[in-house]
């Protein structure tokens, strides 16, 4: 029996302590709430009045925008193909060019070691005209 | 305990909502990129998006209600909000500071004003732990009896009481949510649970330093009618987290909670409308 009384203070005392903080939480979260829309009309789906012929023209133009935008999507896809294509064309150009430099290297080396071997065998052609002159001066 | 379950349901937030300009089109007015209305902590964040809708309608860039490629969820700061809790949950969850939490009205500042930032955004693919918004009326009211289904069978050991409901009684019940019908509500919630429950369906939100939360749902056995929020201690923090009953303070329905409270009485008087009872750990300041 006691037991009980004392069950039904504590819970008493216990109720008036969660009663309290309840009400300052309301008091302290309903501060400025006028600054707020009540929400008793914007639940469950109650809904503004819209004038209906503006909301066919909007859906009517949300649907052209929609088009639009999957016409723009496409075109960027389009203008990305394209530049991958100039990328891989400069590429191209990049290593023709390298290789016209390579071969240009290789042609004037290859002048250059031909002109020596002529300048060469002129001279190896000298050396023989004048031996056979000198033989034939020696001769007479 | 009728005072009570009455202040509990009474209870409301400022909410202010502000949407994504990628939602409307170049050139809307500001202004309309911001809405801000009073949310009952006892309720849904997407009860409210016919609402949303019905207001930004004019200027949307497309059609939410049948564009079904584009993904919408809440945020707060840039983290995602499941939108699946209670509105009072969620902003408990999110307030950092054990001093808001304190309702000594002379601490109260006159000119401070409690609100709670939300930002509808959109994307192509939807952030992990986020359960999609649809444009069915009826998803807040399927998950909402889901979770009482879950509730009843943690109470009871069966779902035959929430089964046995008549479809009547189902819709009343779902409307006393709408219509803030608090008889309604209590009559059909009082059906479904007992006064005498085996279990109680808790769900304990933690604050991370990372600042998301952690979510646990332990199974708190009564053992007799006195277990206290002290008794299960152990189940309320995890061994591995760092928060103890020394640096926390247990906040439910936006109120702290002394340790000595007992748990039925707690459960009865402080759950919330989906017949769980939300603790939110704060770290004391």
């Amino acid at each position: 029996m006691r037991m009980n009384e004392k069950r039904n203070l504590q819970t008493g005392a216990m109720d008036g302590l969660l009663i309290g903080r309840l009400v300052d939480r309301n008091n302290s979260e309903a501060h400025l709430s006028e600054l707020f829309q009540d929400s008793n009309d914007a639940v469950g789906g109650k809904v503004v009045n819209h004038d209906e012929a503006l909301l066919k023209t909007l859906k009517i133009l949300q649907q052209e925008l929609k088009s639009k935008e999957q016409e723009i999507r496409k075109l960027k896809e389009v203008i990305e193909l394209k530049n991958k294509n100039a990328e891989r064309l400069n590429d191209e150009l990049i290593s023709g060019t390298i290789e016209n430099n390579v071969l240009q290297q290789k042609l004037s080396d290859l002048k250059k070691e031909h002109s020596k071997l002529v300048a060469r065998w002129l001279k190896k052609t000298e050396k023989e005209t004048e031996v056979m002159n000198s033989e034939m001066e020696g001769g007479r | 305990m009728n005072d009570i379950k009455q202040l509990v349901w009474d209870g409301e937030l400022n909410v202010l909502i502000s949407i994504d300009p990628s939602f409307l089109m170049k050139g809307s007015p500001k202004e309309k990129t911001v809405l801000r209305i009073r949310v009952p902590r006892e309720t849904y964040l997407i009860n409210y998006m016919p609402f949303i809708w019905s207001k930004i309608r004019d200027f949307l860039s497309f059609d939410p209600l049948n564009d079904s490629k584009k993904c919408f969820w809440f945020e707060h700061n840039g983290a995602p909000i499941r939108w699946n809790y209670p509105v009072g949950v969620l902003f408990d969850g999110l307030v950092k500071s054990s001093l808001a939490f304190v309702t000594s009205s002379e601490i109260q500042s006159e000119n401070v004003i409690t609100i709670l930032r939300v930002r509808l955004v959109m994307g192509d693919s939807l952030p992990p732990t986020v359960i999609p918004i649809t444009t069915s009326k009826t998803q807040a009211e399927k998950f909402w009896f889901h979770q009482w289904k879950q509730v009843c069978f943690i109470l009871n050991g069966s779902s035959k009481a929430i089964m046995s409901l008549s479809v009547n009684e189902s819709r009343k019940f779902w409307r006393s949510i709408i219509a803030r019908n608090l008889h309604d509500f209590v009559e059909i919630s009082n059906k479904i649970s007992s006064s005498k429950p085996r279990h109680i369906p808790i769900i304990i939100q933690t604050h991370k330093a990372s600042g998301s939360f952690n979510i646990s749902q332990p199974t708190v056995r009564m053992t007799g009618l006195d277990t206290t929020l002290k008794d299960i201690e152990g189940d309320i923090f995890n061994a591995k987290e760092e928060m103890n009953a020394d640096n926390s303070i247990i906040i439910c329905q936006g109120i702290e909670i002394p340790w000595d409270i007992a748990m039925s009485d707690m459960y009865l008087k402080l759950r919330s409308f989906d017949g769980f009872l939300y603790i939110t750990l704060v770290p004391k300041n």
